[in-house]
């Protein structure tokens, strides 16, 4: 057996898929893996990969092709999860879709293992993404910069950062991912990118403008207000809103 | 009648959104809108809560009147002419900054615009119209914007304001004419019905055109919803379902809001006591029905009729249903069709499509079945995967019933006296 150890994104295993197709191996000796090896396992050999824009463009497209813009999704978002089989549930998953000539609805054959975990991955990363669509919350810095931390279980920064590229084109922002230490960083007019969190950390040891402490205190306002006092019911809003969000949001 | 800038931004804000509050619409649903490259804003279909009140609510949008001034006196309401309450006035531009403001540090999804009635009401759909107009035009807002049209204001303006917002709504306020006519006595059924009417032939009328001309402007892309408030009048459950039902189906509604009775004016002698506070259970009972209604492909005569005018407070509508026709079941998981699946307990849309389309691929167990999203525990009782059980059960209303009855009291929504036997479950 071969172990294929990919970087942890997902042009890294794009390009372990790539690589497992190339011929070199045969397919059903093959598993992937992402992060470093815990437990060497007797009879595995551990190949390292090295990421490849180009292969993995490559197997970008014709996932795409082959499988439609929702199944391409589904699967880039399993791939930011935080699945440590993630890696291995795609490459599977990708491999019974070719090999059995399937189309775009394949991505609802769940009764295929493969298919079931890379769907139960995509819901696991999806609802975090979506979470903080409405969670994340962005301080005005004093030379007008917008800033928001997170702490993700999953790599969430990337559709973050292709939503708010479309909602706030005009704006410079940054949104910093704490617990692995990335930030995406949106100057106003261009393209965002990701870059590490010490990079810009003279940016965002900047101070708040103070009108964004009044905005503040305006929308604190709003919410102790908007609640009628007769329906209160605090298991609810418990239940709603994890309280691993709210101390981000207030 | 005197405009009070002096106010500031701040208490304004605290005076008119406690005075929004019981408009109960809050999504920012419905309307697909990708940015444009250079203006503020897109919409998500989905719609996004970006916080949750004390109450458990979805905070979604910047809700607001814009003035609780009124000319009006609706019993029910704490800004009715009669009562002395603090009044504010926010001026166009203010809410323009307010809005803008809390959208780009992603505090809200939009704006949800309503009014007291300030001078007449047409004088105020002036006012609700030159902003929406604004904050679109001069701000180039392009998140979601939710307008109330004020019943009785001219037509024409109505129609203008329409081409600024997401979605409009005029709410029905109680379910009967003769509700309106004891509790709000300056409104009618006819200039309630008249603008909701005008919003569904305009929003049709421009649906077609778009089909033509592709850069046609759309009227209302979320079309319209309303609100009727439960328990401050005599109607029965049975009677505000089909209310419901008849909206949706002549007026293609995209939603209709339930508001508990929540009594403000405790003084006011035409309003009913409500010691046990708003109805709440009610309104949980109405949401879930509407559900079906919509989704679900339920009739409210189904549901509910002239003899069982009531909902049950101890069993959802759906298990309450299924229940009372066991003959239909139990349901074999991999022949029955999409329509049957619907009326299962436990299983929801989501997964009712997931089980169609995953038994094209084989057969499904019950682990699929848990997988893809259904509530075992609640559907064992109704159904069989390949001619067998989950667990021997028996197809009887009383043991299903009380299994029922003990997983819904394990869960927190309703505490309190529900004993099994004090139940009159069917009368
Ligand atoms: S019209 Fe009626 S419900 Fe609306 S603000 Fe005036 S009094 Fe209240």
């Amino acid at each position: 057996m071969y172990a294929l150890m990919c970087e942890d994104s997902i042009n890294g295993v794009f390009s372990g898929i790539y690589e497992a197709w190339a011929g070199k191996y045969n397919r059903d000796e093959v598993v992937l893996r992402t992060g470093a090896v815990c437990n060497f396992e007797l009879f595995m050999e551990y190949r390292q990969i090295q990421e490849d824009a180009e292969a993995a463009q490559k197997v970008a497209n014709t996932l795409r092709r082959r499988f439609g813009e929702e199944t391409y999704e589904r699967i880039c978002y399993a791939l930011w999860s935080d699945g440590e089989d993630k890696a291995d549930a795609v490459y599977r998953m990708v491999r019974y879709g070719i090999e059995h000539n399937c189309g775009a609805g394949f991505r609802n054959h769940l009764t295929n293992e493969a298919v079931r975990r890379v769907f139960e991955l995509w819901r696991a990363a999806f609802n975090e993404a979506h979470h903080y669509l409405g969670f994340l919350r962005f301080s005005e810095l004093k030379n007008g910069v917008l800033c928001a931390n997170i702490s993700a279980r999953h790599q969430v920064l990337e559709p973050l950062a292709m939503h708010f590229a479309d909602r706030l084109p005009k704006e410079n922002w940054l949104i910093c991912e704490k617990n692995r230490g990335l930030a995406a960083v949106h100057p106003a007019g261009m393209d965002w990118f990701l870059t590490k969190e010490e990079q810009i950390s003279t940016l965002s040891g900047e101070k708040r403008s103070t009108s964004d402490e009044e905005f503040a205190s305006m929308w604190r306002c709003f919410c102790n207000s908007v609640s009628i006092e007769a329906r209160e019911n605090l298991e609810l809003q418990k239940k709603n809103f994890p309280l691993r969000f709210r101390q981000e949001v207030l | 009648m005197l405009l009070d800038t002096k106010d500031s931004i701040m208490e304004k804000l605290e005076i008119l959104s406690d005075a929004a509050k019981y408009d109960v619409a809050c999504t920012s649903s419905g309307c697909e809108r990708a940015g444009d490259g250079s203006h503020m804003g897109n919409c998500l279909v989905s719609g996004v809560c970006h916080s949750f009140s004390a109450d458990g609510r979805c905070i979604s949008l910047l809700k607001i009147l814009m003035t609780n001034h009124c000319i009006f006196d609706c019993r029910y309401c704490q800004n009715r002419v009669s009562n002395d309450v603090r009044r504010a006035v926010f001026s166009p531009e203010e809410i323009c900054t307010l809005t803008m403001e809390f959208y780009r540090r992603n505090y809200i999804e939009g704006l949800f615009l309503s009014s007291g009635i300030i001078k007449s009401p047409s004088v105020t759909m002036e006012l609700l119209y030159e902003t929406v107009r604004r904050l679109r035009v001069v701000h180039g807002f392009r998140g979601y914007i939710h307008l109330k049209a004020i019943p009785g204001a001219d037509p024409l303006l109505v129609g203008k304001a329409g081409y600024f917002a997401d979605r409009m709504s005029v709410n029905l306020e109680l379910p009967t004419a003769e509700g309106l006519r004891t509790l709000a006595p300056h409104k009618t059924r006819k200039t309630i019905l008249a603008p909701m009417r005008q919003i569904q032939l305009r929003h049709n009328q421009s649906r077609e055109e778009l089909m033509v001309y592709r850069h046609a402007k759309e009227f209302v892309p979320a079309g319209q919803s309303t609100q009727m408030i439960i328990g401050a009048t005599q109607e029965t459950d049975y009677q505000i379902l089909s209310v419901a039902e008849n909206l949706y189906q002549k007026f293609d509604l995209k939603r209709v809001f339930y508001s508990a009775f929540v009594n403000v004016n405790e003084k006011d002698r035409l309003l009913p006591v409500t010691p046990e506070g708003p109805p709440l259970w009610r309104e949980h009972r109405l949401y879930q029905a509407d559900w079906l209604l919509r989704y679900y492909h339920f009739r409210a005569k189904e549901l509910l009729d002239e003899e069982h005018p009531h909902f049950n407070r101890y069993l959802d509508p759906k298990c309450s249903w299924a229940v009372g026709h066991l003959e239909q079941f139990p349901v074999e998981m991999n022949r029955a069709d999409y329509h049957m699946l619907l009326r299962v307990p436990g299983i929801g849309v989501k997964s009712a499509l997931r089980i169609v389309k995953a038994r094209r691929f084989g057969s499904v167990s019950f682990e699929d079945l848990k997988k893809m999203g259904v509530v075992l525990k609640r559907a064992l009782y109704f159904i069989t995967c390949n001619g067998k059980m989950l667990y021997p059960t028996r197809l009887d209303e009383n043991y299903i019933v009380r299994n029922l009855l003990d997983n819904e009291r394990k869960g927190p929504q309703f505490s309190g006296e529900a004993s099994y036997r004090q139940l009159s479950l069917f009368s």
